[in-house]
């Protein structure tokens, strides 16, 4: 099995930060990391394959409030490579 | 902590970084994990639209493992948009084309036959046949080159001489025509020079945004990132968003105004004739810097000259004519463009009408005006970027930062190759054109070739090359590095009877199949992206470079492999006539290939210069660093007169360079004293592309558009792109994954409309114009929501081909296709 990550800043409006969090909090494979006070997320989306992560990323930017959100980082490696966070 | 909660915080931690967020101190991991520095890491501009984005790219055992935004790049300041994410991916797609496709039966070629495979040398010797009787037989107005904004400057540079110098032909032209060609003519009508005059720092400078119909949170996500952040963190900063219908940049919009097609030139009109009755002009800025004049009106649709519309226009014969004007003129002009008028036209309330003109009239407001296909992809596209010059110069909101009017672009080297480079049927590099006698000079004393070499005569433009080859004049043709049977209108009418034509040849270059291929008669398989060197330019004047990182698949060679090649392929007795060659008999016996491309320039520096860690694959071939001395010959048609541009060597190290590039500084602002170096002191602004240092506001009405609604076919038909799929899909539907995301276009429609005719989300539907027709899908709730009236399709989806309906009636003065207005009915399937 693979393992994808993907992480995501996301910019709502201020007021609505915490109301978009749980939005994309409840989205599968989706963990909100931190906001901060001008509305800015950090968001890691997490899943098996590489179809099924892009489904995910595709799907920020529609979540009502999410005024913009752009990927940062991505990352993907087999399952048998993962030992323990040392390497 | 196990291995994918560390993955996981490392990801966490790189975008809280970007972003200025702090994390909790739990949530902390170290940046520089071993599987980031385990990687090859090069820099590389994005493959996709025209914003520009850096990324890094990782390399490991000749494959692109993994790609971020790049944290050095100040376009985009580390992120990258959705598209960024299958960078990694579009070269890896299981259909690659990797060797040459040749219609053949009975072991020949065939236009009927299946396509076989064949060598590069059995390519290259059935198109030169063709091409060589095409020439004997009917001249170099028979032969013909469709390129590409998508081209690296080189190979744009390297196509202009094989065309224009090499076989004397001006048929050469970029799918950039169907993109940005409107906005260009218009930088160069009002200012002299192509380009816009800011950049994208305007954004973190503006009090006032405005997008004149351009959807950027889809299609230019990160510049809309950086217009968010501004808003956001600036409260008093307003946005304003035009367009014919809803989509996702509303979200942001302080001032929405969701207009009838066509009426964005009368709210224009109303908002000049609103700053001119409010005390709003810069009368100093007017008078010193601005000259005005009244343009020719009712100037017919770019249609077939025998085409009713055509002939009952009184100035089809004289499009871009205009006559003097004064200041006073100007404002007479104008002043029937009332609130009242303009809210009746556009079906926008006169509130928000008003609101959006004092964000111009207002001295104390900075105003960016950004604007992209709505406006250029339009039968008065020209006249709408002028339109809205006026509003800025008649404030004087121009030329300093966060006051600038802005035309995006959709493909990433539209800019950089199409305009700069010059591949248009009328213009030759660094803003010269055919046309002019000292223009073509130059490029003759440049290039070392005879006096008359380049023809004087614009060539066929894009629908002019489709109409020509379904008229069968135009018969040697080559596709390059676009996907034009898909992207161009009137497929049914003109394009696909154009190739299919029994007396033509056509070659499609690229690196996937697509529409195009299909209808090709010759197919040859091309290297993309990081599997060449190669150079772009964004729509800010941000020259980038990259290297080439990993090698290309099979067969397949880069565009600039190709076109140098194949131009060894023809002896110059066979390409230019005696009385040519008798101007310079040194020139007798040696191929295209020796006088384009070994003439002492183009072959100056050797591969000793080459950077050692990466590959050159055209260079090893050729024997010289072709790409920079292509670059340098390039560039020295522009310096020392505006477009300067840096040493090559100087590119690979940075992240991009905003031209004029002078003394090692880049220009951020031009026409601007202090910013800009060609200003003389104490002009203040000079808008030096003109010979009296002054812009020209133009004059021009209120003018329906070709074809709209009508009893038989009642709604407007407006096609456009959605963020997962960039222009044809011929790239990102090859990426499963994004293929799945929006596998299939659909008509956006509104949920009144769809009732009436007994329609629910997901309904299957024809689509019919007077054109054509397509089967789709019904969305009444997806994220773009037209007005009743209007609907909105993807042109993206190869098994709908939604320009099989749309018209080909072209700006006038520009030749841009108008995509988004014509009639069409929607009937259940």
């Amino acid at each position: 099995m693979e393992l994808h990550v993907a992480g995501v800043l996301a910019r709502a409006r201020p007021l609505d930060t915490e109301t978009v969090a749980a939005r994309i909090s409840s989205l599968p494979g989706a963990e909100v990391h931190a906001t901060s006070a001008d509305g800015k997320l950090v968001v890691t989306l997490e899943a098996s394959d590489a179809p099924m992560l892009s489904e995910r990323l595709a799907r920020i930017p529609l979540v009502a409030g999410v005024l913009s959100a752009v990927l940062v980082y991505q990352h993907c490696e087999e399952e048998e490579d993962m030992g323990d966070g040392s390497t | 902590m196990d291995r994918r909660e560390f993955i996981k915080l490392t990801a966490a931690s790189a975008t809280a970084s970007i972003g200025g967020v702090p994390l909790p101190a739990s949530a902390q991991a170290p940046l520089a994990s071993g599987e980031m520095t385990k990687l090859n890491w090069s820099k590389a501009p994005c493959r996709f639209c025209g914003t520009g984005c850096g990324v890094a790219v990782a390399v490991k055992d000749g494959r692109v493992v993994a790609t971020h935004g790049d944290p050095e790049a100040e376009v985009n300041r580390g992120v990258n948009c959705v598209k960024g994410y299958f960078l990694s991916k579009i070269m890896y797609g299981e259909d690659r084309l990797k060797q040459p496709l040749l219609r053949m039966k009975d072991g020949k070629y065939d236009k009927n036959g299946e396509f076989a495979p064949i060598s590069w040398d059995q390519a290259f010797d059935i198109m030169a046949q063709k091409w060589k009787e095409v020439l004997k037989a009917k001249g170099p107005t028979a032969v013909g080159m469709f390129g590409s904004g998508q081209w690296t400057v080189w190979e744009g540079y390297a196509a202009v001489k094989l065309m224009k110098a090499g076989f004397r032909s001006n048929n050469l032209d970029p799918n950039a025509r169907h993109c940005m060609a409107s906005a260009a003519a218009g930088f160069i009508r009002t200012f002299g020079m192509d380009e816009p005059m800011g950049c994208y720092d305007d954004i973190e400078n503006a009090d006032a945004i405005v997008l004149w119909g351009s959807n950027m949170a889809e299609m230019h996500p990160i510049l809309w990132t950086r217009i968010t952040d501004r808003r956001l963190s600036n409260p008093e900063v307003k946005v304003a968003v035009l367009s014919t219908f809803e989509h996702r940049c509303y979200d942001l919009a302080d001032i929405a105004l969701t207009f009838t097609p066509q009426s964005d030139l009368a709210i224009l009109n109303y908002i000049a004739n609103y700053i001119i009755a409010n005390k709003g002009v810069n009368t100093d800025f007017v008078n010193r810097h601005v000259n005005f004049r009244i343009g020719n009106a009712d100037i017919g649709y770019g249609l077939r000259p025998d085409h009713p519309l055509q002939q009952k226009a009184k100035n089809a014969a004289d499009p871009g004519g205009s006559k003097s004007a004064t200041f006073e003129e100007f404002a007479a002009f104008v002043k029937p463009f009332d609130l009242a008028y303009a809210a009746k036209m556009s079906g926008v309330a006169p509130e928000r009408l008003e609101a959006l003109a004092k964000l111009y009239a207002d001295p104390k407001v900075k105003v960016v005006s950004f604007f992209t296909m709505g406006f250029n992809q339009h039968t008065r596209g020209v006249w709408c970027s002028h339109l809205l010059y006026n509003l800025h110069l008649l404030t004087g909101k121009i030329s300093q930062p966060g006051n600038s009017p802005f035309s995006l672009t959709g493909q990433p080297s539209a800019c950089g190759t199409a305009r700069e480079v010059g591949t248009f049927s009328h213009r030759l590099p660094a803003d010269m054109v055919v046309t002019n006698p000292k223009h073509r000079e130059l490029a003759e004393k440049i290039w070392k070739l005879p006096a008359g070499t380049v023809p004087d005569k614009p060539g066929f433009h894009a629908v002019l090359q489709n109409r020509m080859l379904h008229d069968g004049k135009l018969n040697a043709y080559w596709v390059m590095c676009n996907n034009n049977m898909q992207a161009g209108a009137n497929i049914n009418g003109e394009g696909w009877p154009g190739y299919r034509n029994p007396a033509n040849f056509i070659v499609v270059s690229d690196a996937y199949p697509t529409v195009t291929t299909m209808a090709a008669d010759l197919v040859l398989p091309t290297a993309m992206w990081v599997e060449k060197e190669g150079a772009y330019g964004n729509a800010e004047r941000r020259t980038q470079f990259w290297h080439q990182l990993v090698q290309a698949p099979g067969d397949a060679r880069s565009d600039l492999w190709q076109l140098m090649e194949f131009s060894k392929r023809f002896k110059m007795e066979e390409v230019w006539p005696a009385e040519l060659l008798d101007k310079m008999p040194a020139y007798r016996g040696k191929t295209l290939f020796d006088v384009l491309y070994r003439n002492g320039q183009v072959d100056a520096f050797p591969n000793t210069q080459l950077d050692a860690a990466y590959d050159n694959v055209e260079a090893k071939h050729f024997g010289f660093y072709a790409q920079k001395g292509l670059f340098e010959e390039y560039a020295s048609f522009g310096r020392g007169h505006g477009h300067d541009l840096a040493p090559f060597d100087t590119y690979h190290q940075v992240r991009g360079l905003r031209w004029p590039v002078v003394d090692g500084k880049e220009t951020r602002w031009r026409y601007r004293e202090g910013m800009d170096p060609y200003v003389k002191p104490g002009s203040g602004f000079q808008f030096y592309g003109q010979p009296d240092g002054k812009a020209i506001a133009f004059a021009f009405p209120y003018e329906p558009p070709a074809e709209g609604p009508d009893e038989e076919y009642p709604f407007w038909l407006v096609t456009g792109r959605v963020l997962e799929h960039w222009h044809s899909g011929s790239m990102t539907r090859r990426v499963p994954e994004l293929y799945r995301a929006f596998p299939n276009a659909v008509v956006f429609m509104h949920p009144d409309d769809a009732k009436k005719l007994g329609l629910r989300r997901g309904s299957a539907v024809k689509l019919v114009s007077r054109r054509g027709e397509m089967m789709t899908r019904v969305e009444t709730r997806g994220r773009d929501k037209p007005p009743p009236g209007v609907v909105f399709v993807p042109w993206f989806d190869a098994s709908q081909l939604i320009n099989k309906l749309t018209l080909d009636a072209t700006d006038p003065i520009s030749f841009q296709t108008d995509f988004k207005k014509c009639g069409c009915k929607v009937v259940k399937a």
